[in-house]
């Protein structure tokens, strides 16, 4: 009488550590691995170039002291001259663009994760939303499979996924703490004023979109609540097979709509949108791995 | 990036003056080229320091930046105004709210 519901119980347990199983520890190609570890050191790279011209005033002399919280625990962030500035940045991006096209990246992983550190810590215009979720990626993307991508026979390789899960669950987590931060530490979102005063003022808004169109508080307000629904479907929605497409037109129409009417910087939008083809299937990978050799094969002269 | 957001806009303004009583409206966009993103918001605009007036040594601190940075276009201050200048989006009225006043004559 008692075994069958304990049969039943045992077995819900072991098909639901297979599930958990599958998700992080299966193995697929690494394809989608070594995209990410470029798409990251590309973005990181068009992240430093426009601080260029402005180092002296983000990195040396500081109008006021305001290290990084975590760093000034520490409390031994020194503060360097101009040209050590440069030295730093110019190891940082050689460093990129080795990773990015895979010569040991595996080496230089925590070279640039040491001078991101400094750079971002000690950066004045402290590091926030997207500046933190690319650090936290450099720090998760190390457990990723991005060495190699074929072996010796030419065949792509395949490995565990758990790193790259890693880095999905942390993009789709922005997207319901944003939601959450919105709704419970934020306010207006529910009447609409933070996005009406933001469309409206000269910080982020007054911007293409929002200046040839100003939009009422009641129009804010819908717009509000669509934000807080799509941000919603997209932190959820990209982890359901029959709901993803769906996820991804939402995730691009929303930062395709922010790009076109709020001052919002386009790494923003390139960091996000840059996130989606991790949730491809591998056999999505692997088909465009095929069409993208078959492009690049050599045509064979016709008889 | 904007949990919330009230009518107020504020803009920071900064005048020197001279050891000659000349007043020089200080080009905040110049000394500071850093813009974040797209933004107008650069990067004094986020010092949290100049928004809380018990944070009196911060905004000296600040004011001898500055003072260093004109020195450098040939422009010794000896003293320097901050102050906010807020405007209200729904109304258009605008309010002068004061930092402070810093000398800045006998900088290091």
């Amino acid at each position: 009488m008692t075994e069958g519901p304990a049969r039943r119980g045992q077995a819900r347990w072991n098909r639901a550590a297979a599930h958990w199983n599958d998700f992080f520890f299966a193995d697929e190609p690494v394809l989608a691995a070594v995209y990410f570890r470029t798409a990251l050191a590309l973005w990181t790279i068009a992240f430093f170039v426009p601080r260029l011209p402005h180092l002296r005033e983000l990195y040396t002399e500081r109008a006021v002291r305001v290290p990084h919280p975590w760093l000034a625990r520490f409390g031994i962030m020194p503060e360097l001259p101009l040209w050590a500035v440069w030295l730093v940045v110019i190891a940082l991006l050689l460093c990129l663009v080795a990773f990015a096209t895979g010569y040991h990246p595996r080496k230089l992983h925590p070279i640039i994760f040491v001078l991101l550190c400094y750079l971002l810590g000690y950066d004045i215009s402290t590091v926030r939303g997207y500046g933190q979720l690319a650090f936290y990626q450099w720090m998760i993307a190390y457990f990723l499979s991005y060495d190699r991508l074929r072996d010796a026979s030419g065949a792509v390789l395949r490995a565990p996924r758990w790193g790259l899960r890693l880095a999905m669950l942390l993009f789709t987590s922005v997207y319901v703490f944003g939601v959450v931060a919105k709704t419970c530490g934020g306010e207006g979102w529910f009447d609409g004023k933070t996005l009406y005063y933001t469309l409206r003022g000269h910080d982020y808004g007054s911007f293409l979109l929002s200046a040839w169109f100003p939009v009422s508080l009641g129009i804010a307000r819908v717009l509000g609540w669509a934000t807080l629904a799509s941000e919603c479907f997209i932190g959820v929605g990209l982890w359901l097979r029959w709901t993803r497409p769906w996820a991804v037109l939402a995730c691009i129409a929303m930062h395709g709509m922010m790009a076109l009417s709020l001052r919002v910087s386009i790494l923003f939008h390139l960091l996000m949108v840059g996130h989606l083809p991790l949730f491809l299937s591998a056999r999505a990978w692997e088909r465009l791995w095929e069409k993208a050799r078959a492009f690049s094969a050599p045509r064979q002269p016709r008889p | 990036m904007f949990e919330r957001r009230g009518p107020w806009e504020r803009v920071l303004h900064a005048t020197g003056t001279d050891v000659t009583g000349t007043r020089h409206e200080l080009p905040l966009h110049a000394i500071f080229g850093y813009a974040r993103g797209m933004t107008r918001l650069y990067a004094y605009q986020q010092i949290e320091a100049l928004g809380d007036p018990a944070r009196a040594a911060a905004h000296a601190a600040f004011a001898a930046f500055l003072a260093r940075r004109m020195a450098e276009r040939n422009v010794e201050l000896v003293t320097i105004e901050l102050s906010w200048v807020a405007t209200n989006l729904d109304t258009g009225t605008t309010e002068e709210r004061a930092i402070g006043t810093f000398g800045v004559g006998s900088r290091p």
